[in-house]
């Protein structure tokens, strides 16, 4: 289906830092970023560091306010910040938060925090309540023993299944993970994964997937959409954002990734390895803010910021030496 | 999913008696490791059985109350009266064991109402930090703590009518905003953390993040403070008797019996030590009993969970 | 390898106490590194494989964790019973280690240029050198770990430069003084992917410059498959697996290597496995037989009651398996 769920145009999220001068220094996190997230579809976010890909995700929950642009969310402009927003915005877009050691209370047991959504937007009497919490624990494939448990019990892959459960528990249209198996092991990894996949295709729920592991997102993502420092360089159906990858910063992470296989090394491409450093948010250099780095720089790339071009239907890209100057 | 022939997995959901025990036990086990904070769970115990059980433990309770026996005065410690009798002939064992009833009335009373108070307005003014409620809360707070503690109790008392009850207000009223500033702190902080921002995502109120998400992760140093406080409270009610401000005579406290025994120091010393030993004692007490209860509520130890 | 390897953990066991007893957590490990050699040691959280790193440098928690058997030898000499200034020699002439938090490991108050010429100053070899000399050598340790800028970092302080930035400054406090072994303990894990390549190729030429040994704790396979000649494969306090990189990724052998190998999402694409069913053991009440078996899709009886043997495969490539595999 090509419905457009959630679009984000415009957007702007800028954090005051400091005085410089009398005017007012910030850090771009999010600059300018227009993004079409369709119904049913997983829609995957990469970036490292100072990408602003978190920023999005916490500007579109309404934990910061934008400083220009637009969010649209099933037809409405949900500009707002969270404490302003309707109950019913609340149970349709939630989000499940990287580290699983923080995002749940320490002191409240497996079941109360389950319990909290249920109880917010009233989603089963009082008397199922402890029915439907064993429901949402099997649903993530955990067992009711673990009604009882505390987070600093279970394990870090069990306590992000149980964000993944309270998440779900209100039955919401738009899920945003924020990087959900970052700090966990690779097995672990693959078994919330899947479990994410199950659960989407039974629920019909569309997914904004973070996470910078470019290995994961061929595997989850049916778009891609790639970030540095605040802008988006590149968005493509998964299968042509890997076989054909255009701007020379997704080249630079795609040959950065660890492989395990030779075939696998040979989908990595050769000729542009990484250098340098990624620059502090603060100081963006002029023109397109990947030229420092990058190994196909022009002219024009030090002085013009590049804008999204559709190369081929669907693969979008920012980038001069890619638009052909 | 790969299965696994030869292990059966049992479900056993624990009953809330066994959990209640479980933590009991480990509770204890992170208490007793430090063997003085034992002891002072001990004095703290022989204090309140002490008090409590008064007139049945004092050699003689009647003189706890109006009573003369000028023959028997200022004598020494001795069989008969173990720490020695005052200028009016009581026996001084009895009046120190009876003074500890005043001191923990008045030390409980404090607590349970400044200690909620305090609690309350710290919790408000670290979540709506920014907001004009945390400047109008915490500005108050800075006055009530600009002024030295000793001074404002004696201040509110000397304008009330010098008793128990205007002592414990005195003590009531300067004591809160010391709990106001230790959990304005820890909400503050807490309010960012990502199980408080989750719940204002899911739609939660604000009553159920103050009370119920953040309120529980405050709750060690909140009751780490309470337990050396009893001692403070304590302290600081015998300094307001010592002036004459507390537990008015015949009732027995133990700064106002420390001021009258000063007066025949050095000769009838036994009027002075012991309640000032009695003293020291409790707040001692009190002491290694909060660092047992520090240790027992510290978070993040390996090996613990 | 010539003669005897450089460093050799044989039956090393590491107990730590608790609330509710021993939690066993390495249960007899054995590993060698020989010189100039680069050994990869991979497993999840939890596996014990910092635990060991921490045995050899004896930089456990005292009190808590208790050695019941095991050697760790150094140049053949034991580093369990080791008295101080022994070890000490170890520790400044023999063996170094980078940890994964750089901040961590950086004094806050104090210039990175002043936390390497202190290396130099307390090490033997800096004994008796000029401040000139020493800051020479600092800042020749800085150029060599690829920091533009040598001077100038010098003076900078640890919240001045980024992470990766950071790590390399670690490593190059690491090298500054002739060293014979190198310990990284996860280095990459605490920064962006590019970073985290440019540190790993940094930290591999390096080593293969001063010919030094490496030892790489790592969670990734794929980190491991780039740097190391020998991998070791740790699961639940065991070494399960260990072979010849090539080897191990084209003949794995153990169910728990390739239970792991099966879950890394492949650039390929495809889809990712089903993981790994259960989750790792609790070390106070350990599986008895194979530590892995409540785990293992080819478990037996066998595996429940005895520990497996260590089975030798030729060429290096050893499991610790029962022989009823069918690759």
């Amino acid at each position: 289906m090509n419905d457009v769920i959630l679009s984000i145009k415009d957007l702007k999220t800028y954090f005051p830092v400091h005085k410089s001068k009398g005017q007012m220094v910030y850090v771009k996190a999010v600059d300018q970023v227009n993004l079409d997230i369709n119904q049913g579809e997983i829609m995957g976010l990469v970036g490292e560091s100072g990408s602003g890909k978190s920023t999005i995700a916490y500007t579109l929950m309404g934990m910061y306010k934008p400083v220009g642009g637009e969010i649209i969310f099933q037809g409405q402009n949900i500009n707002v910040l969270n404490n302003k927003r309707p109950l019913s915005l609340k149970k349709n877009l939630q989000i499940v938060f990287q580290d699983p050691g923080s995002s749940l209370n320490g002191q409240h047991n497996i079941r109360q925090i389950l319990e909290l959504p249920l109880k917010v937007h009233k989603i089963v009497p009082k008397e199922e309540l402890s029915d439907r919490v064993s429901e949402l624990l099997q649903m993530v494939e955990l067992s009711p023993a673990y009604m009882y448990k505390t987070p600093g019990a279970i394990g870090g892959g069990e306590r992000q299944m149980v964000s993944i459960a309270r998440a779900l528990a209100c039955n919401p249209k738009f899920v945003i993970l924020d990087e959900p198996t970052s700090a966990l092991d690779v097995s672990i990894q693959a078994k919330i994964i899947n479990m994410l996949i199950k659960l989407q295709q039974k629920r019909q729920l569309t997914y904004l997937f973070i996470t910078h592991d470019l290995s994961l997102m061929r595997n989850i993502a049916t778009r891609v959409a790639i970030m540095y420092l605040g802008k988006v360089c590149e968005i493509a159906k998964t299968g042509d954002f890997f076989k054909n990858p255009l701007h020379p910063y997704t080249n630079m992470l795609l040959s950065s990734i660890p492989v395990i296989s030779d075939e696998e090394e040979e989908l990595r491409p050769k000729k542009i390895v990484s250098s340098g450093e990624i620059p502090s948010p603060v100081n963006i250099p002029p023109g397109c803010s990947f030229h420092m780095r990058c190994p196909l720089r022009m002219e024009i790339c030090s002085q013009i910021d590049p804008v999204m071009q559709e190369m081929t239907p669907g693969h979008f890209v920012r980038c001069h030496a890619c638009q052909g100057g | 999913m790969n299965t696994n022939p030869l292990t059966n997995s049992e479900i056993i959901l624990p009953s809330v008696s066994y959990r209640l025990k479980e933590g009991m036990r480990k509770n204890w086990y992170k208490f007793s490791r430090n063997k003085l904070s034992v002891i002072g769970l001990g004095i703290v115990l022989a204090v309140v059985l002490t008090a409590v059980f008064a007139p049945l433990l004092s050699p003689y309770p009647l003189h706890a109350e109006k009573f003369v026996d000028y023959q028997n005065a200022n004598l020494p410690p001795s069989g008969h009266y173990f720490f020695g009798t005052d200028v009016f002939g009581r026996d001084i064992v009895t009046r120190i064991f009876f003074s500890l009833r005043g001191a923990l009335v008045m030390a409980i009373l404090v607590l349970s109402i400044s200690v909620p108070v305090g609690v309350f307005l710290g919790l408000v003014a670290g979540y709506f930090k920014g907001h004009w409620i945390e400047t109008v809360i915490m500005r108050v707070t800075d006055i009530f703590l600009a002024v030295p503690p000793l001074l404002l109790a004696l201040a509110i008392a000397a304008v009330l009518e010098p008793n128990l009850t205007n002592a414990m207000i005195a003590v009531t009223i300067m004591w809160w905003p010391w709990y106001t500033r230790l959990v304005y702190g820890m909400a503050s902080s807490f309010k960012n953390e990502y199980f408080v921002i989750g719940a204002e995502l899911i739609g939660a109120s604000k009553g159920h993040i103050l009370f119920r998400e953040i309120l529980p992760n405050c709750l060690s140093p909140i009751f780490t403070k309470m337990a050396l406080d009893v001692g403070w409270v304590i302290l600081i009610g015998a300094s307001l008797s010592f002036v004459g401000l507390g537990e008015q005579p015949p009732t027995p406290a133990l700064g106002q019996m420390v001021a009258d025994g000063s007066r025949y120091m050095p000769d009838s010393w036994w009027m002075t030590i012991f309640p000032s030993l009695a003293i020291v004692i409790i707040i001692l007490g009190f002491n290694l009993l909060g660092d047992g209860v520090r240790d027992m509520l510290a978070k993040g130890e390996k090996g613990n969970e | 390898m010539s003669d005897h390897p450089l460093l050799e953990i044989n039956d090393l066991q590491v107990w730590y106490q608790t609330f509710d007893g021993y939690s066993k957590v390495l249960e007899g490990i054995n590993l060698y590194v020989g010189r100039g050699e680069k050994i990869g040691l991979v497993g999840e959280a939890g596996c014990g494989k910092t635990t060991s790193m921490r045995a050899v440098l004896r930089i456990l928690p005292e009190g808590q964790a208790y050695i019941p058997q095991g050697k760790i030898l150094f140049h053949s000499q034991d580093i369990l019973n080791m008295n101080d200034r022994e070890l000490q020699g170890v520790r400044t002439k023999g063996i170094s280690m980078i940890f994964q938090e750089p901040s961590a490991a950086l004094n806050p108050v104090f210039t990175v240029g002043t936390q390497i010429t202190d290396i130099i100053k307390y090490s033997e070899s800096g004994k008796g050198m000029s401040k000139s000399k020493i800051k020479e050598m600092a800042i020749q340790a800085i150029k060599e770990v690829m920091i533009p800028d040598a001077e100038r970092i010098f003076d900078c302080y640890p919240n001045q430069l980024s992470g990766g930035m950071k790590q390399r400054i670690c490593i190059a406090m690491a090298i500054v003084t002739p060293r014979e072994l190198l310990i990284a303990d996860e280095p990459g894990t605490a920064l962006d992917v590019t970073i985290q390549d440019q540190v790993h190729k940094t930290l591999k030429a390096l080593v293969e410059k001063k010919g030094m040994s490496l030892i790489m704790i790592t969670h990734s396979l794929g980190v491991a498959r780039e740097l190391a000649d020998r991998i070791y494969v740790m699961y639940a306090g065991n070494i399960v697996e260990v072979a010849k990189a090539k080897e191990l990724f084209s003949h794995p052998q153990h169910p728990y290597t390739l239970g792991l190998m099966a879950s890394v999402p492949r650039l390929s694409g495809g889809g990712l496995a089903e993981g790994i069913y259960g989750q790792i053991p609790d070390y106070l009440h350990p599986p008895q037989g194979c530590r892995f078996h409540p785990r293992c899709p080819q478990a037996k009886e066998k595996c429940r009651l005895e520990k497996p043997p260590i089975i030798d495969l030729g060429g290096g490539h050893q499991v610790a398996c029962f022989p009823n595999l069918e690759v």
